[in-house]
């Protein structure tokens, strides 16, 4: 029990750092309820069960290809840049990195809508207080800043 | 005469352009950690045409496999975005996953590209298919059996041979009729243009005068490369293959350059006659000519003395016909057409030697082909009323918006009627989620509120009566809504519809991308609303999105002859709904297939993969419908009659095994789902809907609005010792 009382204040220290307002663009996975190791029934129902979320590790192909992306949008080639990012998001669907990458080449391609809804996916994806969900948040302040 | 060198003049080099448009699945990629099984890669570089060798892959196209561990020797492709050296690599696997990728000397490689698979083309009407070779791509073998068994004065003559013609008329004298031609390469040629198998001497005279002329305006090789590109070498159906090249892929699964002599000698044996040549039904016949070629070509310092005997000893094999006709997916290829008729023109695609590469997982593509037609055959061996029942599949990639696979019957071969594409037919209870949701983003509904499961009876405009009926004809009175969910019951859908409103929930349909309702009738609360698989696997992209969905995509990119890339697809999304009522909807979608009319899955894929979905059945049961998905996986399955007439079948016995077989053989990703801020996941009992405990019987795990308030059951069940025995025993057995 004492482990989720630490959860749960992190977690709301952590509602109190965030950047936003708008409901969301904040991260999910408020741990708010007890998490049994007993009983059968809930044991098959951890695939909702509010646990605190870890990223795991990007696979080393994912981080070849947004490298490679990063390289070919410097040799002005964002056409490849894309495809080497889209391969990167198949490869690592469920990690926000990848779809961050594609945001940011899609704002500098001046796709400001796709940018935004790419960099919302990320944050999706961005369990609280991550480097990632910070970063998705930042871009998502600088794409809403130029839009207006 | 001037016209008839216009004519062959004219057509001699608009052939050479005329290239139908090529059809690739997307390409294997290898990398660490890649769920792939050994079994997997190799079924692959089968349908890729590798050859497995017990020595060194010292060739591209070979692999050796040895327990968990394959070497292969891939091929040189270039894509547009970059080229694969051809180049040996290790693969190791460990628990179906990739453990190790590495060259032989063991440097480590972080993403292999295989050569994508061909899966189809976009050839015209008249059904001609081809692949083209460049003259310097044409093995010198192969241009020289041709020579020596076709037409051994090529080279000095000027498109007649005077002493072959005067060979085959003593011949053809002798026995009468005509037995021998005396035909050269160029007169074959000129005879393949024009396409008329008349036997006249106005023809005849015809045919040798275009020969002289193309003798003269064009080069020897030239003419021998069009003769190896436009041969005709077999037909397929509708489909005529033409050309060595294609000829190569059709009987051999592999490029021509890979051939062995024997391959290549029964290639040239027969272009006499495909079909009197046939290797599949006359083998006797073509290996005796076969086997006559390779003596000659010994004789001619074509071949060595060992490689003329290992190549007598070979038996006639061509490549099963399951590997071959496996290989091309009309169904997906319709698909892949149909989209590309909005951006080119037909001449473009038939014409142009376009590259085409699609989103297509030949491994989920195959799976899902033989999950259809192995269910539809049980069926029908058990019942005599199903044997006529057909069916479609659809499998999308949710996050990406790629298309794995389309399933347009039951025939594992041939084209046809694509019902993935073409067969538009009512949805039944796979409306029901779209109803669901629009009440969660009310905001006036949760999915533990109670709703009233009660007959009733809606006056239409006409002063008709619509009276709908719950599946089981009994009526549980008050229920929570994700168990009217689960269970898909009738009435407490209509209720809760009712109550949200026609219009709300048209607008939801339409904004998740399923058709426009401009009058919703009540009846569409039930499904009255007609859409094919393919549109349903649309509609139910959004159900499994986090809100961001893509458009769905099979076209990657197409590519120019020259490599260039022509037009590109990119990844992108659309927003289409809230998070958290998604979040909720989902949690209620998982009930489906764990307890509700879904969980026969509970079998199929084991309790250890989390899937949600839903069943469809239409009335008199003319439809079954099963649509639902996984984190890596999407997948709509339709069963029906083409004659809409009823099958008698429920969704869940039609269509969900179906599902889930093909889900099963694709490994999937289980869900995990993960609250958004406004939600929270909560154990309700699944009776009543209350808010319970752990330790209560019967709890299921629902998402609902975090700020909802649920009063708590004081009354549950708990499951004691007792108890928990019982449901150990009940979740067992």
């Amino acid at each position: 029990m004492m482990r989720y009382t630490v959860l749960l204040v992190t977690a709301v220290l952590l509602s109190g750092c965030s950047l936003f307002e708008e409901p969301t663009f904040t991260t999910p996975n408020t741990p708010n309820t007890p998490v049994a190791e007993s009983s059968g029934t809930v044991a098959d129902e951890s695939d909702v069960l509010p646990t605190e979320r870890q990223l795991p590790p990007l696979r080393p192909a994912t981080v070849t290809l947004i490298k490679e992306a990063e390289a070919e949008m410097a040799a002005g080639q964002p056409g490849i840049a894309g495809a080497a990012l889209e391969n990167a998001v198949r490869i690592d669907p469920d990690h926000p990195q990848p779809w961050l990458a594609l945001a940011r080449l899609r704002l500098q391609e001046g796709d400001i809508r796709q940018a935004e809804l790419l960099a919302r996916r990320a944050l999706n994806l961005s369990p609280a207080d991550t480097e990632e969900a910070k970063a998705a948040n930042a871009l998502l302040v600088r794409i809403q800043s130029m839009a207006r | 005469m001037v016209s008839l060198d216009l004519r062959i003049t004219q057509t001699f080099e608009g052939r050479r352009w005329d290239l139908p448009a090529r059809v690739y699945a997307a390409p294997t990629e290898l990398f660490v950690g890649k769920r792939l099984s050994a079994d997997q890669l190799e079924a692959q570089l089968r349908r890729l045409g590798y050859r497995q060798t017990s020595g060194a892959t010292e060739t591209p196209g070979t692999y050796r496999r040895n327990g968990e561990q394959i070497v292969l020797h891939r091929r040189a492709t270039t894509f547009w975005d970059g080229s694969a050296p051809a180049r040996p690599l290790r693969v190791l696997f460990v628990a179906d996953q990739i453990r190790v990728l590495d060259t032989v000397s063991g440097a480590p490689v972080t993403l292999a590209r295989l050569d994508p698979l061909m899966i189809g083309s976009v050839f015209a009407a008249h059904g001609e298919d081809r692949l083209i070779l460049a003259p310097e791509d044409v093995p010198s073998l192969l241009k020289q059996t041709l020579l020596l068994v076709e037409d051994r004065r090529f080279e000095s003559h000027w498109g007649l041979d005077v002493r072959a013609i005067a060979r085959a008329a003593w011949a053809n004298l002798r026995a009468g009729r005509v037995t021998q031609g005396g035909s050269t390469l160029t007169q074959q040629l000129v005879k393949s243009y024009f396409l008329t198998n008349e036997r006249s001497f106005r023809r005849k005279f015809r045919e040798a005068a275009m020969s002289v002329l193309l003798e003269a305006r064009f080069s020897k090789e030239e003419i021998l490369t069009a003769y190896i590109n436009e041969i005709y070498m077999g037909q397929a159906g509708t489909r005529a293959i033409h050309g060595f090249a294609l000829a190569s892929q059709f009987y051999f699964a592999r490029p021509v350059v890979e051939l062995e002599p024997a391959q290549l000698a029964l290639l040239v044996a027969m272009v006499r006659g495909p079909s009197y040549y046939s290797p599949t039904r006359f083998v006797d016949r073509v290996k005796a000519r076969r086997d006559r070629i390779l003596v000659a070509m010994h004789e001619a310092d074509l071949l060595s003395e060992s490689a003329r005997d290992i190549a007598l000893a070979t038996p006639i094999r061509v490549a099963s016909r399951d590997v071959e006709r496996s290989n091309y997916y009309p169904a997906f290829v319709d698909l892949v057409r149909r989209q590309l008729s909005r951006d080119y023109a037909a001449d473009d695609l038939q014409q142009a030697g376009l590259l085409v590469h699609t989103t297509m997982d030949p491994m989920v593509q195959s799976a899902a082909q033989r999950a259809l037609s192995d269910h539809l055959e049980r069926l029908g061996q058990a019942d005599e009323n199903a044997r006529s029942l057909q069916g479609a599949v659809v499998v999308v990639e949710p996050r990406l918006g790629d298309v794995h696979a389309v399933v347009g019957g039951r025939a594992r071969v041939g084209s046809g009627f694509n019902r993935a594409l073409e067969a538009r037919r009512q949805i039944g209870s796979l409306i029901k989620p779209i109803v669901y949701l629009t009440a969660l983003q009310s905001g006036d509904w949760h999915l533990g509120s109670l709703i009233e499961d009660a007959p009733l009876s809606i006056a239409g405009d006409d002063g008709s009566q619509w009276t709908p009926r719950n599946f089981s004809d009994s009526y549980a009175g008050e229920v929570p809504l994700f168990r009217a969910l689960a269970e898909s019951i009738n009435l407490a859908t209509v209720r809760l519809g009712l109550s949200v409103g026609l219009r709300p929930i048209a607008r939801t349909l339409a904004r998740l991308g399923g058709p426009d309702i401009n009058r919703p009738f009540p009846s569409l609360l039930l499904g009255a609303v007609e859409m094919t698989p393919f549109e349903v696997a649309n509609l139910y992209v959004s159900l499994a999105s986090d809100g961001l969905r893509p458009p769905l995509r099979t076209v990657r990119e197409v590519v120019s002859a020259d490599g260039s890339a022509v037009s590109r697809y990119p990844l992108e999304v659309d927003s289409v709904a809230d998070s958290d009522s998604l979040y909720q909807l989902q949690t209620g979608l998982l009930q489906v297939a764990r307890r509700g009319t879904g969980r026969r899955l509970n079998t199929i894929l084991g309790n250890s993969v989390s899937v949600a979905g839903k069943t469809g059945t239409t009335n008199d049961f003319r439809d079954a419908w099963f649509a639902g998905f996984s984190a890596d996986r999407l997948a709509v399955v339709w069963v029906g009659n083409d004659d809409n007439t009823p099958s008698g079948l429920t969704g869940s016995r039609a269509a969900l095994p179906v599902w889930g077989a093909l889900m099963a053989a694709a490994e999937p990703r289980g869900l995990q789902l993960s609250a958004p801020d406004d939600s929270r996941a909560t154990l309700l009992h699944y009776a009543s809907g209350l808010q319970v405990d752990t330790a209560c019987d019967d709890a299921v795990m629902i998402g609902v609005p975090a700020k909802a308030e649920i009063a708590n059951d004081r009354r549950c069940r708990r499951a004691g010792l007792g108890g928990r025995a019982l449901k150990w025993l009940r979740d067992t057995f």
